[in-house]
């Protein structure tokens, strides 16, 4: 065990840093490349004591192993760790599972082909790449990761908030949207695996922009098609794709192989410019990728439908959020309680009964 | 493999029906009254409607989930537009727009030398709607403009905002309209055998369920008839095959409760499941289809939309939604088609209308977002129209199984040259219509709604699964009662006309018995 303190910490975070070393050759390894140099402030063991951030070292091999004791619920590895620090890690260390780890994870190691981002780095919840640690960005970068707020969704505007607690809503409603609202602290995603999900948000990103709507933080549309994907659905699909769950995954694998083909860049790692060119051709059924074995495509055709449920299911998901509803004045839920069901009694254009929530002013013109 | 188990030694009934929807809950009540024992068995579970809720997602939960498979030129996307599931049908999440089924409908073929003729009239149909009418209580206008002999026994239900806006416009164009006929009620009513139900209030989730009980279906006005006459209704209980005597009659239904295998030894049996879910079980047990009509003739309604933006607020979440209707394109003068439409006003839940914009104007992006934006601000009107039977649409069964251990239906759709040219006739007028309104961004849905026809009733058994009364040619213990046996679609919402047909079918079986 070796102990550092950073003489230059801020005035927040000046907490200690303490590293744990798995594998015997990872600390030499940031003994010898980093300028930023642990060892100078090394202290015994004894100061391991309750205020500083400890944070788990490997690289290579010894990185594989301590994700794999991390997602095997291994306690003891984990235990006592606020954060990682994975130096050349195996792209594919996490492959074969669902798991989205909560530790903040700082991932170092050059990624010419995106593979380290396009896949490993998806299974953290928080998580910063750097090619290659040196000087003072370090520490900073480090500092930065073990501060990274969990990310959560939009809140809900306090007015429509204390109206969800009111008596226009029924008990069974407001918990279905307090409970769409509060998302998830799952250790796993529910049906696509984490790189997929990773492509899914990008696409997201494009397909539906939140900032419109939700300009401090947007709501994670990715997570709710996730668990939706798991769910009975709505009973149909396109005779020509796959189940949603399958369809899914295979489209976002496409789009994915689409972009390595054509920049040698995983989709999320691609300029919107870039991505918007593979949704475009997408949406028309144009795009076409090179089939490969054992990981399932759709074709140009299946493409396009495809995108027919992705935007239903985005739009959808969206209105349906009540951070959503709060900015859009959308009172659809506020219908009535559960006894008397008061429903609406101002029906007229123009107006709103002195409760309901307002609806920002109407925008002019054409949408396209 | 699963023991075949008879769920108490004693079990049988002299009827059993197959699905508790528009189709088999009137008969239920009817049969059950004149004595019979009759068991309906039902897929889906039991649904307290003061647990119904506004959120769309979750209200899901009232649709038929089992998959199918949408395919064809124009593939249906079912979704909150499915056929339900659970005690009542899909009456838990319909629309309860209720008009009556327009005289010139029964003789389509007759008229224009398309479609299909009904095997009788409007007249002899119509003592069975009134009592349809009377029994579950329907809302209307105190003149009814193309039937004003019509009375409807409730005042209508109020005019929310894209209403009004219908009204003021239809008046600038010269389009006569008026309050719609609903089955929502509004004022209290003490229900037979159910007990109080509440006048409408406006809530707008008439689509996931009515959690006052004004709006009448099943749940609250056929089935507690049934419960109180003796008729034992189960939940649960997925038909997967029906069992023949030597003769080749139906001597039990097998079913599937709680992945238990189970038999009901029966006197005759009625398909109430439905116009996908009849017809997937009779191919599924190779029955009753000496005609080869079986799965054939399916048919949609077309259900164009137009939606507009307004400078004012509307809330379309806010009112009963569809509380305007028009009948003067029944037949209109210049209609390049044949058959005719409704038109009626359109308010709509948000993640329903999220659904349909995301679908019907190919918008993402920025633009998209702007679109989602505008609800609150959004009206539309809509119509309901003949669909023609064609080869082309059918019901038939794919190779993949689902949990009932029967093969996925896929159902072909496309729209032939009359249903285009419906379409394109309404949204012409539609969008005169709502630009005389003062909408601007005016947009098209092109949709299709409803499942109709795949069993057809008819006086040739060459050509015809059912007879006029819905009974197989084939198996005379074997009746059909729900949305297939519609020989055409008519232009009107079909639940008041199945409703009606489902009291006479009762009629008729009643007599064999
Ligand atoms: C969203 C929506 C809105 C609508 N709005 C209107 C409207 O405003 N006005 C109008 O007139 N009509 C409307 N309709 C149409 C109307 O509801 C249907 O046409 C009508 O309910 C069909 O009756 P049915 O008996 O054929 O089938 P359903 O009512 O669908 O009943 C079939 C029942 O059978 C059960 N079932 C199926 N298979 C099996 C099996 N193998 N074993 C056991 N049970 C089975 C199902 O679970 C279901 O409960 C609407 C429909 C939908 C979907
Ligand atoms: S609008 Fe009226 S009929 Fe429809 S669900 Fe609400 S209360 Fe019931």
């Amino acid at each position: 065990m070796h102990v550092a303190t950073d003489s230059r910490a801020g005035p927040r975070d000046d907490r200690p840093i303490c590293f744990s070393c798995f594998g015997p050759g990872d600390w030499a390894r940031c003994l010898d490349n980093y300028a930023w140099h642990p060892a100078a402030g090394l202290e015994p063991p004894s100061a391991l004591h309750e205020g500083a951030w400890h944070v788990g070292a490997a690289s290579g091999q010894a990185a594989t192993g301590l994700l794999r004791g991390l997602t095997t619920g291994d306690r003891a590895v984990a235990h006592g760790l606020d954060a990682l620090v994975l130096i050349d890690p195996a792209p594919d260390a996490l492959s074969s599972t669902r798991h989205l780890l909560d530790l903040p994870t700082l991932l170092i190691g050059t990624d010419p082909d995106g593979r380290l981002r396009g896949s490993l780095a998806p299974h953290f919840r928080r998580q910063r790449w750097v090619p290659q640690a040196d000087g003072a960005p370090f520490d900073m970068l480090l500092r930065a990761v073990l501060t990274m707020p969990r990310p959560v969704d939009a809140a809900i505007d306090p007015g429509f908030r204390s109206l969800m607690d009111g008596d226009h809503i029924s008990a069974r409603t407001r918990s279905i949207l307090l409970d769409r609202a509060r998302g998830h602290a799952a250790q796993a995603t529910v049906s696509l695996n984490p790189p997929m999900l990773a492509v899914l948000r990008a696409v997201l990103d494009r397909v539906l922009p939140q900032a419109d709507v939700l300009p401090h933080g947007g709501i994670d549309l990715g997570r709710l098609i996730d668990e939706r994907l798991s769910t009975p659905g709505d009973g149909w699909r396109f005779a020509e794709l796959p189940p949603d769950a399958d369809a899914y995954a295979a489209a976002l694998r496409t789009l994915d192989r689409a972009a390595r083909e054509r920049a040698a860049l995983p989709f999320i790692l691609l300029d919107r410019a870039g991505q918007d060119d593979l949704l475009r051709r997408a949406d028309a059924g144009t795009l076409t990728v090179t089939p490969a074995e054992g990981d399932a495509t759709l074709s140009a055709a299946q493409m396009r439908l495809w995108c027919l449920d992705l935007r239903a299911d985005a739009a959808q998901a969206f209105v349906s959020h009540p951070a959503v509803m709060a900015r859009l004045g959308i009172d659809s839920a506020l219908n009535g309680g559960d006894a008397p069901m008061q429903g609406f009694e101002e029906l007229r254009a123009g107006h709103h009964a002195p409760w309901e929530p307002p609806a920002p002013a109407a925008l002019p013109g054409h949408v396209a | 493999m699963t023991a075949v188990r008879d769920r108490r030694p004693e079990d049988r009934a002299d009827v059993v029906v197959v699905g508790t929807g528009a189709g088999g809950a009137p008969l239920l009540a009817e049969l059950a009254a004149a004595g019979l024992h009759v068991v309906a068995l039902e897929a889906g579970p039991v649904f307290r409607p003061d647990t119904f809720t506004p959120d769309e997602a979750t209200a899901a939960e009232l649709y038929w989930r089992d998959e199918r498979l949408s395919a064809g030129e124009n593939p249906q996307a079912f979704g909150g537009n499915n056929s339900g599931t659970g005690v009542g049908g899909s009456m838990l999440h319909y629309g309860a727009f209720m008009p009556r089924m327009d005289a010139r409908d029964f003789h389509l073929f007759n008229e224009t030398g398309q479609g299909c003729d009904w095997p009788f009239g409007a007249a002899e149909l119509e003592p069975w709607v009134v009592q349809v009418e009377e029994t579950i209580g329907v809302s209307g206008p105190a003149t009814y403009p193309w039937d004003p002999e019509r009375r409807y026994a409730y005042a209508p239900a109020a005019r929310n905002a894209p209403a009004e806006i219908m009204v003021r416009a239809a008046s600038a164009i010269g389009l006569t309209c008026t309050d719609a006929p609903a089955a929502v009620i509004t004022q209290t009513r003490e229900q037979p055998h159910y007990g109080r139900r509440l006048g409408c209030v406006g809530c707008g989730a008439c689509h996931q369920g009515c959690r006052n009980d004004a709006k009448s279906g099943p749940v609250n006005t056929w089935l507690p008839l049934a419960r109180a006459a003796g008729a034992d209704i189960r939940s649960g209980c997925m038909v997967n095959g029906l069992e023949r005597d030597g003769t080749g009659r139906i001597s039990a239904v097998l079913y599937r409760e709680q992945g238990v295998d189970r038999r009901l030894p029966c006197r005759a049996v009625v398909l109430s499941a439905g116009a996908v879910e009849t017809p997937r079980l009779l191919l599924h047990t190779g029955l009753a289809n000496g005609s080869g009509q079986v799965g054939r003739n399916y048919m949609t309604h077309v259900a164009t939309q137009v939606w507009g933006s307004f400078d004012e607020e509307i809330r379309p979440n806010r009112g009963y939604p569809s509380a305007i209707i028009s009948e003067d394109m029944m037949r209109p003068a210049d209609a390049d088609f044949a058959g005719g439409y409704l038109i009626q006003s359109l308010g709509m839940m948000p993640a329903t209308w999220a659904n349909l914009v995301a679908r019907s104007r190919g918008l993402w992006g920025e633009s998209l977002v702007r679109a989602l934006r505008r609800y609150n601000f959004s009206a539309g009107v809509g119509i309901n129209g003949e669909g023609l039977p064609s080869e082309s649409n059918r019901v038939e069964l794919s190779c993949e199984a689902d949990a009932s251990g029967m093969p996925k239906p896929r159902i072909f759709h496309n729209n032939g040259p009359n249903e285009r040219a419906m379409h394109d006739h309404a949204a012409r007028l539609l969008t005169r219509l709502w630009a005389a309104a003062g909408a601007h961004d005016i947009w098209v849905a092109e949709r299709a709604a409803h499942m109709i026809g795949t069993c057809r009733m008819g006086t040739d058994p060459r050509n015809a699964v059912v007879d006029p009364f819905g009974r197989s040619f084939d198996i005379d213990n074997l009746w059909i009662c729900d949305h297939s046996v519609f020989p055409s679609a008519a232009a009107a919402n079909p639940a008041l006309t199945i409703m009606a047909l489902s009291l006479r079918t009762a009629r008729a079986l009643r007599l064999t018995l």
